[in-house]
């Protein structure tokens, strides 16, 4: 069909039409903007909380810890302990997790040609909670700081061998089946999950549902280097296959015959998705929405290409998330809501009015 | 064109396919001793270089494996397919990328990726971003061009615009293209030779003249057939009695 359509367009590009396509100026453009915006929406969203801090002295306090140090700053005064305490680690947490997610969806989506693949659909994320709550069961959680994110790694890298194993035929991976052994095994983790939960005693129980409902916390200085780690190495490698993904999303056959590895790049991209989804869900949980709906909102706003949708993506994921986080502080304070909720909440009308929006713009 | 090109150029080979069996089976082949598994049984045939081939056969006789063979989206089981002398499997992939284009029947574009977007898609072998840019993904491979079945969906129109565009490439830039038809008329206008499976095995391969026979088509596709000379071009017309 598509190459049905070159023909009379290429013909009418020649009289004068300027094609459409990514050009460094318009890379450079957006993704300076969206980093401007990311800072001002950090910013914005730091005067929030149980005690107001304005936008003035919260910028002043920032940047005099970024010129003196933290703790010569945090001799200020209590809301500079507020503030680089609790809310910077949490909001700047928040955003790495929003970009992670981001990031891992626009990669899935891709891959698999299919605007509903995340890593929740693919079980990806489902692994990694089983991972984290057999950590909590048999009390490895408590012997050290590091046994809940290397049993959520271990279980995302598990449902992701389990989904190669049933997925993968003759060398290849059937795009339809990897989905569809996706929401199997996705199935069966949540079924895992729920005996694990009805086994525990209730402060167990309790740890595991928060986890499952997706909540994030003031985190301490390593658990923030792990995930900022993460996300700029796995962010680079998946921006890396930028270009061979784009040819995977025309198809496997296309983009094989164009010169991209394909079964090595899916190799990279998959393992980079899981360790990325493995560190935001054992310092997040299970926040569901970020990884479909900012892909699909960035794509309607800057394209398809996934060279600047990826880093967009990264930087959208963030504001997303620090946002909803936010929002999920305050609405009820002083209590919290889990900001899994609060993601679908708002996620899912602003997804339907750039949905409609893009509808009425194409019928005009 | 047809008999000047027969003399001029067909002693250099694009294709040199030996032997080639495949089955979507297993990596060895069908289970067992079971011969109907093949999707392709033992073919040899020859693609000469700056042709315009046409592969024909009813559903299922393998005209889209044997396309993804040569277009390397697959190995075959047994047998050897060369390119320009070479097995095909010690080409790189980019370094094929750059010699050979497949077309498939069918590109998925979920994406709103724009149209030149898509086009330019066609530039990633050649690692070389902007530049000349080709309008088509087609002028990424400088020497074979392995097209799809996508015509069917085509209205008349732009049947006649993608066939012309071949033609075009193959004359100018000598362009090898080995095509997939259900259209024995569009095959037989547009193909210097046509190359006519059955159930994986070659039945014929030759002009269109040779191979459009009304014994041999009614044989393979098991139908009635009337077979005349086209008014205009006086290649061979297949029409339904």
């Amino acid at each position: 069909m598509m190459r049905g359509a070159v023909v009379p367009v290429a013909a009418e590009t020649g009289a004068g039409i300027v094609p459409a396509v990514l050009t460094a100026t318009r890379w450079m453009t957006t993704v300076s903007a969206l980093a401007v915006a990311s800072v001002i929406t950090v910013l914005v969203c730091l005067q929030f909380g149980a005690e107001r801090i304005g936008v003035a002295e919260a910028a002043t306090i920032v940047w005099r810890a970024l010129q003196d140090g933290r703790l010569a700053a945090e001799s200020a005064g209590s809301s500079a302990v507020i503030l680089l305490e609790v809310r910077l680690p949490r909001l700047v947490l928040g955003f790495f997790v929003g970009g992670c997610l981001a990031a891992v969806g626009v990669t899935l989506q891709a891959l698999l040609r299919n605007p509903l693949a995340d890593p929740y659909v693919l079980g990806v994320s489902g692994g990694a909670a089983v991972g984290a709550s057999l950590a909590i069961v048999t009390g490895l959680s408590a012997a050290g700081a590091v046994w809940l994110p290397l049993s959520a790694f271990a279980g995302s890298i598990l449902s992701l061998v389990l989904l190669y194993r049933i997925a993968a035929t003759y060398g290849y991976l059937s795009v339809h089946t990897l989905l569809l052994a996706g929401v199997i095994i996705n199935a069966l983790f949540s079924a895992l999950i729920m005996f694990m939960t009805s086994l525990m005693d209730p402060t167990h129980a309790f740890r595991v549902l928060s986890w499952m409902l997706g909540a994030l916390a003031a985190p301490d200085d390593i658990a923030l280097a792990v995930v900022a780690s993460f996300l700029t190495f796995g962010g680079l490698l998946l921006g890396r296959q930028a270009r061979a993904l784009n040819l995977l999303t025309v198809g496997e056959d296309s983009a094989r015959s164009l010169g991209v590895d394909v079964e090595r790049v899916k190799r990279t991209l998959l393992i980079t998705t899981a360790l990325l989804t493995g560190a935001v869900v054992s310092v997040s949980g299970l926040i569901g929405f970020v990884g479909m709906a900012v892909p699909h909102a960035v794509r309607m706003l800057c394209g398809a290409d996934n060279r600047l949708l990826m880093p967009a993506c990264v930087f959208a994921g963030g504001m997303f998330l620090v946002i909803a986080d936010t929002v999920a502080r305050t609405a009820l304070a002083p209590a919290e809501l889990p900001v899994g909720v609060m993601t679908a909440l708002v996620g899912a009308p602003f997804f339907l009015y750039l949905l409609m929006a893009r509808k009425g713009g194409m019928a005009s | 064109m047809t008999a000047e090109k027969q003399s001029g150029k067909t002693d250099a080979v694009a294709y040199r396919v030996e032997g080639v069996a495949f089955s979507y089976g297993s990596r060895r082949g069908p289970a067992g001793a079971d011969a109907d598994g093949w999707a392709l049984r033992g073919l040899t045939c020859d693609v000469h270089e700056g042709e315009i081939l046409g592969i024909i056969g009813p559903n299922g006789s393998g005209k889209s494996t044997l396309l993804k063979l040569l277009g390397s989206i697959m190995p075959p089981q047994q047998g050897t397919i060369r390119l320009q002398g070479r097995p095909l499997n010690s080409f790189a992939r980019q370094e094929l990328a750059r010699i050979v284009a497949y077309v498939p029947q069918q590109s998925s574009v979920v994406f709103p990726f724009t149209l030149a977007e898509f086009v330019l898609m066609g530039r990633f072998p050649h690692r070389q971003s902007g530049g000349a840019l080709g309008w088509f993904g087609w002028e990424t491979a400088e020497d074979v061009r392995v097209a799809g079945q996508s015509m069917e969906v085509l209205d008349l129109r732009h049947q006649v615009d993608i066939c012309a565009i071949l033609r075009r490439l193959n004359r100018e830039q000598g362009l090898t293209v080995v095509l997939v038809s259900h259209d024995l008329n569009l095959a037989s206008q547009s193909c210097d030779r046509l190359l006519l499976l059955q159930e994986g095995a070659l039945i014929r391969l030759g002009v269109p003249s040779a191979v459009l026979q009304p014994e041999v088509i009614e044989s393979v596709y098991r139908c009635p057939v009337l077979i005349d000379r086209h008014p205009a071009s006086g290649v061979p017309r297949v029409t339904l009695p």
